[in-house]
């Protein structure tokens, strides 16, 4: 549905995108995740049109956006911190859109669109007067009042506490399920894109650095700035000799990736990827525990090894006889549960 | 604090302002007879185009002003690195004497063939109260979220349409400071015009100061006063309703 081909944009010297390339699905949640300065927010305003790109093309349904201005495409944007317009109310910040168009016959199709967003009794209110809350429901039928095929989203849950985020997040997500719409959302938050992403493009210094479903980037990281930026993770060096890695003197770990001899690499183990009874493994450590964390559902531990310090995590329900910060135990790598990057 | 307040209205605004309405009821002698009279008032119905020019370059200077000095903020608000330095270039005309600098327009105006023509007064006016527009509005801007006027481009309206709609009523209240001073300003200046437009053409405030310093016509001069202080409530007047009428 849209298609955004070999994008730059320099600023200065700094360049915020470097040649991305990537296809967002139509009726998809696509997710652009990065830390601040990687790119995304750049590149999510070359889409509204807010800013142009110095190379490459952004093509919706087979035309190009280029030399259209941002009132022209069919795109709306809610922006961080909502953008509402401080001297409408409610009713009038929702019907902007239709009133540019001279839309005559608005009334019905406004108040909808307000029920939609449970917004009806709060029509005559000014965005001041209404909570974070509900000044986001305002924005999302502002942004949705006349159907855009692309709804472009700018941290939409950064302003909201932790409750109420996660209830926003479940009723964005119903929404766009009910109305078919196709979302881009930028967010540095990767729990939140791991959540509602059907599929994510995790961005770094201007580039893409996996692109892929929430499952698929999160078992089998691409690069080790994937692998430490979304989720918790181990990264153990080593030095690639022939179809090993060498992470001690006497541990090594099978390689499957082509690599160079003699280059260093990463192989990233989750904490809860490890095991810590015993069987079969492709290593095993011996080390102590020197933390324990307990997380309801699983406890995370902080074990000392001859690697370093490695976090591991196991459901409270394997781990009949829990360990006690001093006790020393047996950390195991099985065999694909791991990832060289 | 606020017997200070108080005291500082009563003494600077309230005193003086009834000076001027009590002296516009007296006689004219040397300068004033203090016996009642109507003659200051009913001169000022003699002057009706003086008032008229100076509502109309009012107005005229306000429009313009605006119309230069928002694009003007905009530029100083968006350009982070030059900032402090444009705004210095802003306050910088106001360190050369006002009379040197119309002088220096008098020359320019001559060139263009425009000198002792409506024109040359608008545009020394709008030249000599252009800051008293670029600041207000500036100060507005910098706690404007441009975030709102990509909002009004996103859904639809174009550039224009979205600094109409959006932008100048969510920094009204700097237009209106700023539409305020310009108008209130140009409506009282008398050297722009006697400099640049010739004296026969006169403003009000050349007209109240011929009353009171060359006719020796106090009661005259307190009488326009009245009458254009009047005016000007009532042009504020209009404003705020067209202006809640409007939103």
């Amino acid at each position: 549905m849209l298609k955004i081909e070999g994008i730059n944009k320099r600023f200065g010297s700094n360049e915020a995108c470097k040649g991305i390339n990537l296809e967002v699905r139509k009726g998809e949640c696509f997710y652009l995740l990065g830390p601040s300065g990687c790119g995304k927010s750049t590149l999510l305003s070359m889409i509204a049109g807010h800013l142009s790109p110095d190379s490459g093309d952004i093509i919706l349904e087979g035309h190009s956006l280029l030399n259209m201005p941002p009132n022209k495409r069919p795109i709306h944007t809610i922006f961080q911190s909502y953008a509402l317009f401080p001297h409408l109310t409610v009713f009038e910040n929702v019907a902007f859109s239709l009133r540019i168009k001279g839309v005559v016959d608005l009334e019905e199709r406004v108040l909808k669109k307000l029920d939609l967003v449970s917004l009806l009794e709060f029509k005559d209110r000014y965005p001041e007067e209404l909570s974070g809350g509900q000044q986001q429901r305002v924005a999302i039928a502002r942004a949705i009042i006349d159907e855009p095929s692309l709804l472009l989203l700018d941290e939409p849950f950064g302003a909201l506490d932790t409750k109420l985020r996660k209830e926003m997040q479940l009723e964005l997500k119903a929404l766009q399920r009910s109305l078919g719409m196709t979302f881009i959302c930028v967010t540095h938050d990767q729990e939140e894109a791991l959540s509602l992403a059907d599929r994510l493009a995790v961005m770094n210094s201007g580039s893409i650095e996996q692109l892929g479903t929430p499952e698929n980037v999160y078992d089998s990281p691409a690069t080790r700035f994937v692998a430490s930026f979304i989720g918790e993770s181990n990264i153990l060096d080593g030095k690639v000799e022939g179809d090993k890695i060498l992470l001690s003197n006497s541990i090594s770990v099978p390689i499957t990736k082509k690599f160079q001899s003699g280059e260093i690499r990463g192989v990233v183990i989750r904490p809860e990827w490890f095991e810590l009874n015993d069987g079969v493994s492709v290593f095993s450590l011996t080390g102590e525990v020197i933390s324990r964390l307990f997380q309801g559902a699983s406890i995370l531990y902080l074990i000392k090894t001859e690697l370093g310090k490695i976090k591991v995590l196991v459901p409270v329900d394997d781990d009949l006889s829990p360990r006690q910060i001093g006790d020393s135990v047996v950390v195991r790598c099985t065999s694909g549960s791991f990832e060289v990057v | 604090m606020k017997k200070i307040v108080q005291g500082w209205y009563i003494l600077f605004l309230l005193i003086p302002i009834l000076l001027v309405v009590f002296c516009s009821f007296l006689t004219k002698g040397s300068p004033i007879d203090f016996s009642f009279s109507l003659e200051g008032y009913k001169r000022t119905l003699h002057y009706g185009f003086p008032f008229l020019r100076s509502l109309g370059y009012a107005t005229v200077v306000s429009f313009l002003c605006l119309l230069i000095g928002f694009p003007t903020a905009v530029v100083i608000v968006s350009s982070k690195k030059w900032r402090a330095m444009l705004l210095f270039l802003v306050i910088l005309p106001f360190w050369t004497n006002f009379l040197v600098r119309i002088y220096g327009w008098k020359i320019i105006l001559r060139q263009l063939d425009l000198l002792g023509t409506p024109w040359a007064v608008i545009i020394g006016l709008t030249y000599i109260y252009l800051p008293f527009m670029i600041l207000p509005l500036y100060s507005s801007l910098e706690r404007f979220d441009s975030r709102i006027y990509f909002a009004a481009r996103d859904l639809g309206a174009s550039g224009l349409q979205s600094i109409i709609k959006v932008v100048l009523p969510c920094i009204s209240p700097g237009v209106r400071v700023g539409l305020l001073f310009v108008f209130i300003l140009t409506f009282g200046d008398f050297v722009v015009n006697d400099l640049l437009g010739g004296a026969k053409n006169a403003m009000i405030g050349s007209s109240i100061r011929d009353a009171y310093l060359l006719s020796r016509n106090w009661p005259l001069g307190a009488s326009l006063t009245v009458v254009s202080t009047l005016l000007l409530l009532c042009v504020f007047w209009i404003g705020r309703k067209w202006r809640s009428s409007g939103t």
